[in-house]
């Protein structure tokens, strides 16, 4: 009988990580060791710390390892799954309170977290449709399609209070019951899984990591609004997602579980999987589903809604992954359950990706209500090397930047749009005070900019007109005019876009203006950048008192812009040549090399 | 497959996976350091783990740990019980107690006191 | 037949429902401007000329259908505002220069400049790289003076069903193309009709042979083939 089981991270994380060559040394230990009868390796998805990878569980235990190589297996093997005795240097220490921690519920980055969408990942693998029906897989497909009726099941999700988790936060009930009381037919349940957002991967592990979840979701709202065919639209850039869910697919479709007369009821529903071209355009409905249809994948103006005429002109649902995920928990657990959880205007969970300036990078789940602070300290881990934090941004290139003293909002719809942002998809980055506010600004602007279809006036052309200004900016050349020229922009632009993606890209701009206006007043005023990151912005000098003329600068320097002789006197670093790369800085021993911003008095 | 096979592989495979739940209700430590296993903890542990699995007991873990310092009363096993803070450990142990051990004390709730050397509060 | 009663700038106005508002602002003599849009072909609603307020949120007129006491305001000074801005990012994005086009004095960008009282351009010019295509023997495309109007792909795609002309590419790159992006002489599928040239609204694409502010177009022939198609 087995009596240990040996969780192996497979996320796209980890699996970068090589976890999946550790998994594989470890097999040939346990094997070696004689313990093939006793112990299962399994892979999971995304465990969530994506920064310590690869990481395991090993159970009963509970015992977390972190940063495993292939190496370590035959130690882990013979002094753990053997003796007992778990390899202490391997388990995950809490840098705070300088201790071992022995097991993974012990850990802060996971104790404060209430996983139920991402229940699975981490916890079975992903491949196996036992274990996902061990977990209680498919019941709530199974008891919705013999005990509810399909407007009981629409209710059951309109009393939920679930909110689409794609980033609007549209009440999904009602979206539900849109379609089903659409009366033509065909009509078609869609997967936006087109995550495109930097930054953001909750999507992408929920369907390497649990894409059964997905399936029985979408089955369940077929079953609810009347619809026999759905489609699955998952980016090009996620190849693990595309074949774990043609694994998932596979495997439903053999056990009865999608397809004609789904567990031997009338019922029937099947899935076509779509991939995306790599544009970030197509995470927008309208152009999402015209690029279903084989059309150039640009959006259209609304009215008509998807739930009238969508794929094919059709009726069509169309979710986001992270909603299609909480839908089998409701119909399972009941709406009353999902309320217990998060805020009353946001009841349910959230799936945030923590990256950034922050410790614990990696995706977290929290209900609603849980306040900003507490997801980048408590469960974040803080920031690191001692710094300060000074904003966190929040729904990627949509978004806006929520500065430190906002942090004790709690995270909910309503609370995150009164700051100037968005819930978005649950990108979440950390900033601290080496970050540039207004580069940070440009960076998500020439995202929008290089993403936009091209339709409409507004967002093609003003977007382009913005990228320029903040050029001028971050390089010293603007005007005081030019902040209310991107005020005055951005405001066009935000309310003339035919589009999400126009309407939102001044964000991220107008956001951080109201912010950090000292920011941007000092680029354009003094130009000089107070995070020292805008390079036109820099200079680099070598203070005279400090500098030991060892050569060391000179040697580095990529285009001979540093002069001085070995031995004698002090090395000078001439301007105009200087292309502000900060190698001088890194190779120097003695710390001489200092970066200042600003013009000369 | 109907509803209820889709139940029945549910159980069966639920048991498989039981290992990550965590919350066992009684929990089985052996002792399996150097001096343990050369007094034959490994075999203790086969058979706790052969009995477990006759009994088909799905609220039992079996886990080990290192040295525990009885090193004249090896194997050792302790059996943890939820919610109980009594940990009663047995010593000088063999497959048949261990499979006697899970028969009384696991099943039935009653310590084998003449395998017992001590009782940790 | 139902009726329903919109108001219109303060006026209220009987009309039926599933119409635009563009067409009800038309048959009513109130002034909308529009440049994407053409009678006879689809609506995209992509040039936003047209936005107007209906209860504080800005949408395309020619896309959107009027409802039962819908209030509409067509020319409010942010309304207003914002057209103008739209109009003057379309200048700088492009190389329109009047005094050197065939189509000075008979298109309908320099005519939108005019009504919107567009004195200047207050962004920066773009000044981009444009090759003109005089490869057809009867016509040529000058990308300089293209709006993305998409006017062009519609008709070809709605009206004359050749599909020549298509987007490629997107944001700021996008532009017009003949088949897979060859030269448009080398368009198999092009039937030669002409059809694009008289609905593009500037100087863009035009027919060989006119010199400065000779180019006239007629795009309400399209309208009118729509119609004789209806009947016949």
């Amino acid at each position: 009988m087995r009596r240990l089981n040996v969780l192996v991270c497979a996320g796209a994380a980890c699996v970068s990580s090589q976890s999946q060559e550790t998994r594989d040394a470890l097999r040939v230990e346990v094997e070696r060791q004689g313990l093939a009868e006793e112990v299962q390796i399994v892979e999971t998805g995304c465990m969530g710390p994506c920064e310590l990878g690869p990481v395991l569980v090993v159970y009963p235990d509970g015992a977390f390892y972190v940063r495993v190589k292939p190496a370590d297996a035959a130690e882990i093997v013979s002094e753990h799954f053997l003796k007992g005795r778990p390899v202490r240097r391997l388990l995950w220490e809490d840098p705070q309170a300088r201790r071992i921690v022995e097991q993974k519920k012990q850990i802060p980055f996971f104790e404060k977290q209430l996983k139920v969408v991402l229940s699975n990942c981490g916890a079975i693998d992903p491949e196996n449709l036992d274990e996902y029906i061990a977990v209680g897989g498919y019941e709530a497909l199974g008891r919705v399609l013999t005990e509810r009726s399909p407007a009981e099941a629409v209710a059951e999700i309109e009393a939920s209070g679930l909110r689409g988790r794609g980033g609007a936060g549209f009440p999904t009930g009602l979206k539900w019951r849109l379609v089903a009381q659409e009366k033509r037919t065909p009509k078609y349940v869609v997967c936006n899984g087109d995550e495109g957002d930097p930054g953001a991967f909750m999507d992408r592990s929920l369907l390497e990591g649990d894409p059964h979840a997905i399936l029985e979701g979408m089955a369940i709202a077929a079953y609810a609004v009347g619809a026999e065919k759905g489609y699955i639209y998952v980016r090009a850039e996620y190849p693990l997602a595309i074949s774990r869910l043609r694994v998932a697919i596979e495997q439903a479709r053999r056990a009865g579980l999608l397809g004609t007369r789904i567990l031997e009821t009338d019922f029937s529903f099947d899935v076509e999987l779509r991939i995306g071209a790599g544009a970030f355009v197509c995470g927008e409905e309208t152009a999402l589903i015209a690029s279903i249809e084989g059309r150039r994948g640009i959006p259209r103006t609304r009215p008509p809604y998807p739930a009238a005429r969508g794929v094919f002109d059709q009726p069509t649902l169309i979710n986001n992954v992270e909603t299609w995920g909480n839908i089998r928990h409701i119909a399972l657990r009941g709406a009353a359950w999902f309320r217990t959880m998060g805020t009353a205007t946001s009841p349910g969970t959230k799936v945030f990706a923590l990256s950034g300036k922050v410790r614990n990078t990696g995706l977290v789940e929290v209900p609603m209500g849980t306040t900003l602070r507490e997801l980048v300290f408590d469960i974040g881990g803080g920031i690191p090397d001692g710094k300060a934090c000074k904003a966190v941004q929040t729904g990627g290139p949509s978004g806006g930047c929520i500065p430190e003293h906002l942090l004790d909002t709690p995270i909910d719809y309503e609370s995150l749009k009164a700051l100037g942002t968005i819930m978005g998809s649950g990108g979440v980055i950390v900033m601290d005070e080496d970050n540039c506010m207004v580069n940070i600004a440009r960076y998500f602007l020439e995202f929008t900019c290089d993403e936009s279809c091209g339709t409409c006036v507004p967002c093609r052309a003003g977007t382009r007109q913005m990228l320029e200004i903040l050029d001028r900016i971050v390089e010293g050349r603007a005007e005081a005019a030019d902040v209310e020229r991107l005020r005055s922009l951005g405001e066009t632009i935000r309310r003339t876009s035919l589009c999400g993606l126009g309407q939102a890209a001044p964000n991220p701009v107008l956001s951080t203006m109201e912010h950090f206006a000292d920011e941007y007043r000092a680029h354009i005023e003094e130009g000089r950048c107070p995070a020292r990151v805008c390079r036109s912005l820099l200079r680099y000098e070598i203070d005279p008192s400090t500098c030991r003329a060892c050569d060391r600068c000179r040697q580095a320097c990529p285009v001979e812009a540093i002069t001085g002789q070995p031995g004698k006197g002090s090395y000078v670093v001439n301007a105009d040549a200087c292309i502000r790369c900060g190698r001088c800085r890194d190779v120097c021993p003695f710390g001489a090399v200092a970066v200042t911003s600003g013009r000369e008095a | 497959m109907k509803l209820e096979d889709l139940r029945k592989i549910r159980e069966r495979a639920a048991k498989e996976i039981a290992l990550r739940q965590g919350d066992a209700r009684v929990r089985l430590v052996v002792g399996m350091g150097t001096s343990g296993i050369a007094a034959g903890a490994r075999d203790v542990l086969a058979a706790l783990l052969d009995e477990i699995a006759k009994r088909d007991l799905s609220d039992v873990v079996v886990t080990q740990t290192g040295e525990r310092g009885l090193a004249s009363s090896e194997p050792v096993v302790e059996v943890h019980v939820k919610d109980d803070p009594a940990v009663v450990v047995y010593g000088d142990m063999t497959s048949e107690k261990a499979r006697r051990v899970i028969a009384d004390h696991v099943v039935q709730g009653n310590p084998v006191r003449e395998f017992v050397i001590e009782v940790r509060r | 037949m139902e009726r329903i009663t919109v108001k219109i700038d303060g006026r209220d106005i009987v009309t039926s429902p599933g119409r635009t508002i563009l067409e009800v602002a038309r048959e009513n003599g109130i002034r909308i401007p529009t440049l994407c849009h053409l009678d006879g072909l689809s609506d995209v609603g992509a040039c936003r000329l047209c936005i107007v307020d209906v209860r504080g949120q800005l949408v395309t007129a020619c896309t959107t259908r009027v409802a039962d006491k819908m209030e509409v305001l067509t020319a409010t000074e942010t309304v207003q505002a914002y057209r103008r801005t739209i109009l003057e990012l379309l200048f700088a994005e492009g190389n329109h220069i009047c005094a050197f086009c065939v189509s000075n004095g008979g298109c309908e960008l320099q005519d939108l400049a005019c009504e919107l009282g567009m004195h200047s351009v207050r962004v920066p010019y773009a000044f981009p790289r444009h090759r003109i295509d005089a490869s057809h023997p009867r016509f040529l495309i000058d990308r300089d003076r293209c709006v993305l109007c998409g006017r062009c792909v519609r008709v070809c795609a709605e009206v004359e069903g050749a599909r020549t002309w298509d987007f490629a590419e997107r944001g700021s790159h996008a532009r017009v193309i003949t088949d897979l992006d060859v030269d448009w002489g080398d368009a198999a599928s092009c039937t030669s009709c002409g059809k694009c040239v008289e609905v593009c609204p500037t100087g863009a694409i035009v027919r060989k042979g006119a010199s400065n502010g000779e180019m006239r177009k007629r795009p309400e022939v399209v309208a009118g083939l729509k119609e004789r198609r209806k009947h016949g």
